[in-house]
């Protein structure tokens, strides 16, 4: 067990042990009653329990309250330096150009092609409509070449790659502004 | 060094640990991740970062074409493959060679033929290499398997000819059974691995798991780092690994080391290897089979012996001679390794993924902790869950033991409903079968049976009010 301090989980620990093992009937009333003091013991607490465990032989119920302060606030950190590490790195996420439902990400890692072949015109301009399903780039994968579609209907807004990019999976292709498809 | 950068086509504490090494060499860094560990320690850490797919490791850590991609996109000349995932796959080890790359291990022909028991028994058994009693070539059908159990008696062990680490395998108690585990164990692999074919062995319940690490260069040059003990499994999953392996005859540790060496030259390995032995009650040994990587467990041995094994494969890699001689290498003293699993030993060890709130480190002198965990880190539910990797050192094995309970008290893991196995360690490391030194899965099956018989019961605070409660009425 680690050390108990004010700000550890209060374990509200309901056990009963069915060796041999009860009839269902009994257990059922035995789970009952368990939730019974349980919840008695939630209203009647001095102060909110950070975690709850409620077993009756096999069955065990498990429920843990993140603090307001605590583990959520934690929850949004991000990697600190691993002993003098550079800066945060990747892909850009979804939702730093755009909504995430109005992006066309990339499938797969690897070249970005705009056209079908080098002398062809490309797939789609800005300011393009594309129906959904509709073919709008390339991505290269060690010699295989994969489809780019667009998952919804829209207006190309913006390219955001240029032809023989390198793209990682997910990575932000076009913008598409949704719900052009009037004029 | 030719190698100037390295692609590491792995996740989470061991794609960390390399890329630690590749720094210390000047060796550029290319992590790969998954959607799930974009937050990934390894992914601020390298030197670039490739978001390679989604969660799901089949789109991610075993796509072969987008990391292969990642690795030419980013100018790298080699892949580190790690542990799991691709690293004994031959056909991406085929799949680098074919595209320029440098595959951090043997050649991919030797890989498949290791990686089949069935060629590697047959390899052994052909260099006079101990093997337990079996059949040395596919069991086809229940009459051969009859006929064989004829002459090894029982118990034995079914085995997938793909299989490995206890997967696709099953033991037989007596003749009665044998039917009907040969049909299970053979459907059995051909659903895993997509190969049917399976072997006969004799099985020992009281054997131990022994193995021996390997380093071959490309001139032929080999050599052993001593032996890993790592008999404290629970259902085939290693738990606890030292060094050296306590109580064992100086004679039959040598034995093992020299057939180490003598298998991995016979098959013409070239990196580092790992040879798994049965070690018998009787202090006879038998080879199990070779792991075509970097093992989990590598740390114990870099502990004890002062060699950076990651460092020893890249140098190999690059077409460089040992500069290690087996006359120098010196084991000292006692490394132990304890596998953090997030998991909840009170539920059957089901994964518990979630966010850590608390993730405080142990330190002190001859500690080492492999961890790509931090606070607030979101342990992913999508991977295996191994979390941290706490090694440690003693000059004697009683010195290591009482670091290692020292340091698994000090760890502190918490967060939403995220369990360890700490504590179960704890009682492992505890337990008067294991401080003897005399042991075998049989340990861990006796903590795990005496928390069930209620051992949880004493852990409870005692001031709990519906505990005070609920005594009066259990039956």
């Amino acid at each position: 067990m680690t050390h108990q301090s004010a700000d550890e989980p209060v374990p509200a620990e309901e056990s009963a042990q069915p060796r041999p093992a009860p009839d269902a009937l009994a257990l059922g009333g035995l789970l009952e009653e368990a939730c019974r003091q349980a919840a008695r013991f939630l209203t009647e607490a001095s102060r909110a329990p950070r975690a709850i465990r409620i077993r009756v032989g096999e069955v065990s119920f498990d429920a843990e309250w993140a603090d307001s302060d605590g583990p959520d606030a934690a929850a949004s950190a991000s990697p600190p330096p691993v002993n003098g590490a550079a800066t945060q790195r990747g892909a850009p996420e979804a939702g730093s150009v755009a909504a995430p439902e109005a992006v066309v990400v990339s499938p797969s890692v690897g070249v970005y092609y705009e056209a079908p072949e080098p002398a062809a015109d490309p797939f789609v301009r800005e300011g393009d409509l594309v129906r959904a399903g509709a073919q709008v780039a390339i991505v290269e994968v060690m010699k295989l070449m994969v489809p780019v579609v667009a998952e919804r209907e829209g207006r190309i807004a913006e390219v955001l790659k240029k032809n023989g990019d390198s793209v990682e999976y997910g990575e932000q292709l076009f913008v598409l502004e949704p719900g052009a498809g009037d004029d | 060094m030719m190698i100037s950068g390295v692609l590491i086509a792995n996740r989470g504490e061991i794609a960390l640990r390399i890329a630690r090494t590749c720094k210390e060499l000047g060796i550029r860094t290319v992590a790969v991740y998954s959607t799930e560990d974009r937050d990934s320690a390894v992914v601020s850490y390298a030197d670039e970062a490739v978001r390679i797919g989604p969660a799901s490791a089949k789109h991610s850590y075993l796509n072969i074409p987008a990391i292969v991609e990642a690795a030419l996109r980013t100018g790298v000349r080699a892949v580190h493959p790690g542990y799991g995932f691709l690293s004994e796959d031959p056909d991406f080890a085929r799949v680098c060679r074919d595209a320029g790359l440098t595959f951090v291990g043997p050649a991919a022909e030797v890989i498949a033929r290791l990686g089949d028991k069935i060629a590697a028994r047959a390899l052994m058994a052909e260099n006079a290499i101990p093997m337990l009693p079996g059949s040395r070539s596919p069991v086809d059908s229940v009459e051969d398997a009859c006929e064989i159990a004829d002459s090894i008696g029982f118990p034995l062990v079914v085995k997938a000819a793909a299989g490995g680490g206890g997967r696709g395998m099953g033991v037989v108690g007596d003749r009665a059974d044998l039917a009907a585990v040969f049909s299970r164990t053979q459907s059995r692999a051909q659903e895993l691995f997509g190969d049917a074919r399976v072997f006969v062995e004799r099985y020992l319940p009281e054997g131990r798991h022994v193995e021996v690490q390997v380093l071959v260069d490309g001139f032929g040059n080999a050599l052993h780092l001593g032996e890993r003990d790592c008999s404290t499994q629970r259902r085939h999953q290693k738990l606890i690994e030292e060094t050296p392996a306590p109580g064992i005859p100086e004679q039959v540790r040598a034995g093992m080391q020299e057939a180490a060496v003598l298998g991995a030259t016979a098959a013409g390995y070239r990196g580092a290897a790992t040879f798994e032995f049965l070690l018998a009650p009787d202090g006879t040994f038998a080879f199990l089979e070779v792991n075509c990587r970097l093992q989990v467990e590598h740390p114990v041995t870099e502990m004890a012996t002062g060699v950076d094994l990651v460092r020893e494969q890249l140098l190999i890699a690059d077409g460089q001679p040992l500069s290690l001689h087996q006359e120098d290498l010196a084991a000292r003293g006692c490394s132990v390794e304890c596998r953090i699993n997030a998991e909840d030993p009170e539920r059957g060890f089901v994964p518990t993924p979630g966010t850590l709130a608390e993730f405080d480190v142990p330190g002190g002198p001859f500690v080492r902790v492999d961890t790509h965990g931090y606070p607030g880190y979101r342990v992913p539910s999508s991977y295996d869950p191994l979390l941290a990797k706490l090694v440690v050192w003693g000059c004697s094995r009683e010195d290591a033991l009482r670091r290692m309970d020292r340091c698994l008290a000090d760890f502190r893991i918490s967060g939403p409903g995220v369990r360890t196995n700490s504590a179960f360690l704890r009682e492992v490391i505890g337990h008067p079968a294991f401080r003897a030194g005399r042991y075998s899965t049989a340990v861990v099956d006796d903590v795990f049976r005496a928390r069930e018989n209620g051992a949880a019961l004493a852990s409870r605070p005692p001031a709990d009010p519906i505990t005070a409660e609920r005594k009066g009425s259990v039956p």
